[in-house]
């Protein structure tokens, strides 16, 4: 038996690697690269890639926020609903705006027209999910806010008044320690508001730290 | 050395003093309609910045309504230091709809100062300053005009939610979204800038001081003209704001609030806060209120904005009596205005529910608060 004769896909050696292919291919394919060097080293490299892929999400994706217990999972749900509510803004509006977006109907009339799409090399998958995981890696750094301990208001608050006890300490500024602030305002006596609107509940909060 | 060993342990003593279990306190009256069912305060800690005292308060109070009326707002008075400059803050929670035995959260995140040394006692002291209800009666000290601000958010909530129901009933569901999202692209496309407290008496070294005249808007059926005003400008810094007032309506007026547009040298025109201010205005009287202090504006990028005018409006009057005159909505779609002005609280909270939770949290506000 020549085990070079029939390789098998690509895609069922990643899948192998990943531990989701079924039991009877499964079984087959390991067998296969027993025998097959060029295929067991196909397989190497698909499983170091998924290690390194599993070992960002997890370092990247979940790397929690110091100082704050529980700040990880809020911060990830906060992500999470503004992307949810960017992507419904977005289909609403594409949605209402004639040109922009085909209609349903139109994308069903063109789907027929075409021919059955080829399958795509599992090479094109890896790049999907390399870019998925880039953009995920990319949108949780950009959330997460460097060297900070906790979540701030974009706007800076106040700086202390040459009075009170921190009178030699006027580089200072306190700043809310809110995420969520849809608007800060400051009065010229240095007390200062926010406006905090949780969208999930729709509660709004008004803070206001006084100076006088 | 002596003196810093003293010092290091004094302060590390105030701090384990301060961050025992009982270190804060919510205070409600014995009488008031609502009452505290739980207090988590989560990570607040207390940390030692020179010689005061940092308190970063986290905390979820969870208030039950114990009266007999559907409770409309909650007003929270904060206290870590009455006389410390940032030691004082209110949490007004306003938009509520909360029945009686109902429970509802008030959500507390706040950065507040303390003296190092002070006497035995919480370290933060949380107490009622007002409750609104249903039909606008008000409980509670109102300390910090709890009740002024609470009302005047009621009624340009009803105002606003009233004309967006309009818009449903006479438009359908089509044409509130066109509104939500016509109004989220203007909040989004309005220009900002970031406004800071300046500290007392500086002056700027670069670009010398100079009296600007106020821009004078009047809103149509306005109780209380904004006759004339000054504001000293000084590259991105505006100091000390002096307007005249007259009361034109029939009503003696006991505080107004000015809302304040800025326009830089490119002529951009930003929407830079407000000034409240308590007048005792007789019907024809006129008078007048100033402020002291200074705010300085800079650009989103950062850089100071260059200030070329500023120009002011009466944007709500309380009488005597305890009523209220806010602008119609219509006034606030002046053109001049429409670009620049916030979108009021009540309808920032419906843009928002829009656009996380979509058109059906919004009818369903709608119909639940009409």
């Amino acid at each position: 038996m020549n085990p070079h004769a029939h390789h098998p896909e690509q895609s069922a050696i990643a899948l192998l690697a990943g531990g989701e292919l079924a039991w009877q291919e499964s079984f087959s394919t390991r067998l296969h690269l027993l025998l097959c060097s060029r295929c067991k080293r196909q397989f190497e490299l698909f499983r170091a890639d998924r290690i390194e892929l599993g070992d960002v999400t997890a370092a990247e994706l979940r790397q929690p926020t110091v100082g704050q217990p529980g700040a990880e999972a809020s911060a990830w749900d906060d992500l999470e609903a503004e992307l949810r509510a960017n992507i419904r803004l977005g289909l609403t509006v594409g949605s209402l705006a004639p040109g922009l977006a085909p209609s349903d109907a139109a994308v069903e009339e063109d789907a027929d027209d075409l021919p059955s799409p080829a399958p795509y090399p599992p090479w094109r998958w890896a790049v999907v999910c390399g870019a998925l995981v880039f953009v995920l890696t990319a949108g949780w750094w950009l959330r997460t806010p460097g060297g900070s301990s906790l979540p701030v208001a974009s706007v800076p608050a106040w700086e202390l008044p040459t009075q009170g006890p921190a009178a030699g300490d006027l580089g200072m500024q306190v700043l809310l320690p809110v995420a969520n602030v849809s608007r800060t305002e400051t009065d010229f006596d240095g007390s200062t508001r926010s406006r905090v609107i949780d969208g999930e509940t729709g509660q709004v909060t008004l803070q206001q730290v006084y100076v006088e | 050395m002596w003196n810093r060993l003293a010092f290091l342990a004094l302060v590390t003593l105030a701090l384990q003093a301060q961050t025992q279990p009982g270190s804060f306190r919510v205070d409600l009256p014995p009488d008031a309609p609502v009452a505290l069912v739980s207090a988590d305060w989560g990570t607040s800690r207390v940390t030692a910045r020179g010689g005061a005292l940092l308190l970063e308060l986290h905390s979820t109070l969870q208030l039950k309504n114990t009266g007999a009326r559907r409770i409309r707002a909650v007003s929270l008075l904060v206290t870590a230091q009455d006389r410390t400059p940032g030691g004082r803050a209110s949490v007004t929670v306003p938009s509520l709809d909360i029945e009686t035995s109902d429970t509802f959260p008030v959500h507390i995140d706040l950065r507040l100062m303390r003296p190092l040394q002070t006497g035995p006692g919480a370290v933060v002291d949380v107490q009622l300053d007002g409750i609104l209800f249903e039909d606008l009666a008000f409980y509670g000290p109102n300390r910090m005009n709890a009740r002024r601000s609470m009302l005047a958010w009621e009624l340009e909530a009803r105002r606003d939610r009233k004309a967006l129901l309009t818009v449903l009933e006479r438009g359908g569901a089509g044409a509130l979204r066109n509104e939500l999202i016509e109004a989220l692209a203007r909040d989004s496309a309005q220009p900002r800038l970031a406004v800071q407290a300046a500290s007392a008496g500086r002056a700027t070294a670069v670009e010398p001081e100079r009296v600007v005249n106020l821009a004078a808007l009047s809103l149509p059926a306005t109780p209380v003209e904004l006759l004339s005003g000054t504001v000293r400008i000084a590259g991105d810094e505006a100091r000390a704001p002096h307007v005249v007032l007259r009361n034109v309506g029939t009503k003696p007026v006991r505080s107004i609030e000015v809302l304040w547009l800025v326009r830089d040298a490119q002529g951009r025109e930003y929407a830079a806060g407000s000034l409240p201010a308590d007048v005792s205005l007789a019907p024809g009287q006129t008078g007048s209120a100033s402020k002291e202090g200074a705010l300085r504006f800079s650009l989103p990028n950062g850089g100071p904005a260059s200030l070329a005018a500023m120009t002011g409006f009466v944007s709500s009057v309380e009488f005597s009596d305890g009523a209220l005159w806010l602008p119609s909505r219509q006034a606030l779609r002046d053109p001049r205005l429409l670009g620049v002005l916030p979108p009021c609280g009540e309808e920032e909270r419906l843009m928002e529910l829009y656009r996380r939770k979509g058109l059906d949290a919004v009818v369903q506000q709608l119909h639940k608060l009409r």
